[in-house]
């Protein structure tokens, strides 16, 4: 075993400026590859569970709701809850002199079942203390420059109220919105009138949701707010949308990264195994088992990847642990330490992958005549 | 003659490391393409969308979806009866989402009046114009493109009612990404007298700046925007989108290059001993260097055109969604293709420049031995 590992290092060592070659692309690419797994894990997490097989998004197609109807869409038989949710796109802010339009989200019915999930302890505990205080996505806060204690002065319908930021968020699935206390962001411009823009439902099984679906649908047909809906998935896929190209392209660069990895590692570990058969065959006749030629390769090819990979990893966690990249208005990069070591170890696993049919030959080399061919 | 026979001998003598390293070159250049393609597709169709002879009356006043816009018919009358105001149109925005599998994309229906239809120039290629009143639509040229279900004959769902498909419409602007529907039915259906937004036509690219300025120092809390300015500010907004592209072209560039660097002086330490034979028996450095490079050229050439070929034909007539009613293609420019084919050529003889190098520097009694 280490006789096998020594022999792949000195080949390794012995490269010399070879192996900026080797290491530097690795490198590159595992930037790259790193941005897409931290791209993967930050969707994972912020949806997860809020939207899902279980969810329906049920929005008026005319005017609001109002708490007597959430309250008759909560009593729909198979309905386990029903949360309203608020907002309204008639707010702007005071930009040198000029009105630039955010959109603000009634925070109570979104921390009740959207927003709680995400948004850490510590935010949450800051933006209750004060009633008008008001949360902050960080896309928001970038786009115009907002800090913690900031004072804003919000136009309602083109009457002034004053606000401060209490904390910016980032761990939330909107980045681009201002939270605030209910009573501000109900659709009557802050009159505490209850008017809601959705109500989240949460169903007591999937199967069941086509049914409650068509119940609330007949309900409020005929109604001043006859609804439209949305399947909890749909609905998640709803807030990617400014994002889905590039998310597209991104995945596909990510996965081409890891393919042009994986052929440059292949062509080097092939060349390298075809030019040395007969070390192989004389280490062979020295003593070697096949499963120590087996374990050379394997080691080589990991030595091949896993330096360059690695680095990448690191020189990405260190650049975006810092500079967190608003990729678009809802998805934000920022490279935890442990996405960067997932990334490192799936450098570490994707060579051993590569190495098997390769090692596999070199290990299996017919050892009388590659001796006799010199 | 003979170089070139003799490069291509080389070439088809290893088959395993060309096809790998031909599979790397086809990779780059078909992101490279890809990645310029979809920038030019979506860049090239805000930039011709918007006449200037038009403005948009819309509250609020930013580049925000349509529909979130409404506006009292009473406070802009003034304005649309100034002298230099053509022709208005008021229209009702709605928006709907068509499904590709479980993915929304959402689409705007355009309510118009019958001067509306006109105002936009637009082409009916299949169908009919829907009727005034009746629950009818046309859908543009790119939705019916990209979704199969929405074609002349199907209908679609608009608030609680379905609306017909009844021909569809291309105007060569980014408005072909909408469903436009007469406004008398669609303000029924969503109960809404008041229109989203009001769309005067003017003489001159003058004029529209003119009014703009006028209404602002009026301060009613609506914008009035050349339509022009509201594309060009659209595309602003897609900086960030852009400069993700670049970045990402970057990476997979130096990737890719480094990458040949590695195999090529793989590749060509394997042939230490070829070389020197080949000085030995008189050939000149530049002969040789003249050779090696002609093997990575080609490599790289062959790979690259396989990579522009393969985007071409996959990416021909796919239709992409960039957003609220932003559906585009892949733009192809000749000279975006020769601009992603040069880069691959680059990047193949920068990586072939480093192995080459050493190994002419390399002493021939030392590489017969």
């Amino acid at each position: 075993m280490r006789s096998s590992l020594s022999i792949a290092w000195y080949g390794y060592v012995r490269r010399g400026w070879g192996l900026v070659g080797v290491l530097v692309p690795v490198m590159i690419l595992f930037v790259l590859v790193t941005m897409l797994v931290t791209l993967e894990v930050f969707l994972s997490r912020i949806y997860d569970p809020a939207l899902d097989s279980r969810t329906l998004w049920i929005s008026p197609v005319i005017g609001a709701f109002s708490r007597s109807d959430i309250t008759k869409i909560a009593r729909v038989p198979g309905v386990v809850d029903a949360s309203p949710m608020a907002w309204r796109f008639d707010c702007s802010v005071d930009v040198a002199g000029k009105p630039e339009p955010v959109t603000c989200m009634g925070a109570t019915a979104q921390i009740e079942r959207f927003m709680n999930r995400q948004l850490s302890e510590q935010v949450l505990a800051t933006w209750e203390e004060h009633k008008n205080g008001v949360l902050v996505g960080s896309s928001l806060a970038r786009r115009h420059g907002w800090h913690e204690g900031q004072l804003l002065t919000l136009l309602f319908n083109g009457k002034p109220s004053e606000f401060f930021v209490s904390s910016v968020f980032t761990d939330a699935p909107i980045l681009d919105v201002l939270l605030m206390h209910a009573e501000y962001a109900d659709a009557r411009g802050g009159q505490a009138a209850e008017q809601y823009s959705a109500c989240l439902v949460t169903v007591a099984s999937p199967q069941a949701r086509k049914k409650i679906d068509d119940t609330i649908w007949e309900m409020f047909k005929d109604t001043p707010s006859p609804t439209s809906s949305m399947a909890g998935e749909s609905a998640h896929a709803m807030f990617l949308n400014d994002s889905r190209l590039l998310l597209t392209l991104f995945r596909a660069t990510g996965i081409l990264a890891i393919v042009i990895v994986a052929c440059s590692a292949l062509t080097l570990l092939t060349l390298s195994i075809d030019r040395r058969r007969g070390e192989f065959a004389a280490l062979r006749a020295i003593g070697f088992q096949r499963s120590s030629i087996f374990r050379l390769i394997m080691a080589e090819s990991v030595l091949l990847v896993f330096p360059g990979a690695l680095l990448g990893s690191l020189i990405a966690f260190a650049y975006f642990r810092t500079n967190a990249w608003e990729l678009t208005q809802t998805v934000r990069i920022e490279v935890s330490a442990t996405t960067a070591a997932l990334t490192a170890a799936f450098g570490f696993l994707l060579p051993l992958v590569l190495a098997l049919l390769p090692a596999r030959s070199a290990a299996t080399v017919d050892v009388l005549v590659m001796l006799q061919d010199g | 003659m003979l170089l070139a026979k003799y490069v291509f001998r080389n070439i088809t003598r290893r088959p395993t490391v060309v096809g790998i390293t031909l599979v790397i070159m086809m990779l780059t250049s078909f992101a490279l393409l890809s990645i310029v393609s979809f920038d030019a597709g979506l860049s090239s169709l805000l930039e011709r969308s918007g006449s200037p002879r038009r403005a948009l009356i819309l509250s609020p006043p930013t580049t925000r979806g349509l529909y979130e816009s409404h506006l009292a018919l009473r406070d802009i009358h003034d304005v649309t009866a100034s002298p230099l105001v053509r022709k208005t149109s008021v229209q009702t925005m709605f928006v709907v989402p068509l499904y590709v599998g479980i993915v929304p994309e959402f689409t705007n229906v355009r309510g118009l009046d019958s001067s509306g239809f006109d105002l936009y120039g637009a082409r009916i290629v299949e169908g009919r114009l829907p009727r005034q009143g009746e629950r009818e639509l046309v859908v543009g040229r790119i939705v019916q493109q990209r979704h199969q279900s929405v074609q002349v004959g199907s209908s679609v769902l608009v608030s609680v009612h379905k609306f017909t498909v009844v021909g569809v419409f291309e105007t060569g602007a980014v408005l072909d990404g909408e469903l436009w529907t007469s406004r008398d039915a669609l303000a029924a259906e969503l109960r809404q007298d008041e229109p989203s937004l009001a769309v005067l036509e003017l003489d001159s690219a003058t004029d529209a700046t003119h009014l703009a300025n006028e209404y602002a120092e009026r301060r009613l809390g609506y914008g009035l925007v050349p339509e022009g300015d509201y594309y060009t500010r659209l595309n602003a907004e897609n900086t960030l989108l852009y400069q993700s592209l670049l970045l990402i072209a970057i990476l997979v560039s130096l990737g890719a290059a480094t990458s040949i660097v590695g195999t090529m002086s793989v590749v060509f330490a394997g042939r230490v001993v070829e070389m020197s034979v080949l000085r030995a028996i008189g050939f000149r450095s530049s002969q040789i260097g003249t050779l090696m490079f002609g093997e990575a050229l080609l490599l790289t050439a062959i790979g690259g055109s396989m990579g522009i070929a393969l985007a071409l034909v996959s990416l021909r007539g796919y239709c992409a969604y960039a957003g609220v009613s932003m559906y585009f293609v892949p733009r192809f420019a000749a000279t975006d293709i020769a601009l992603a084919f040069t880069a691959v050529l680059i990047i193949g003889v920068l990586g072939a420049v480093v192995p080459i190098v050493r190994m002419l520097r390399m002493n021939t009694v030392d590489g017969l031995r």
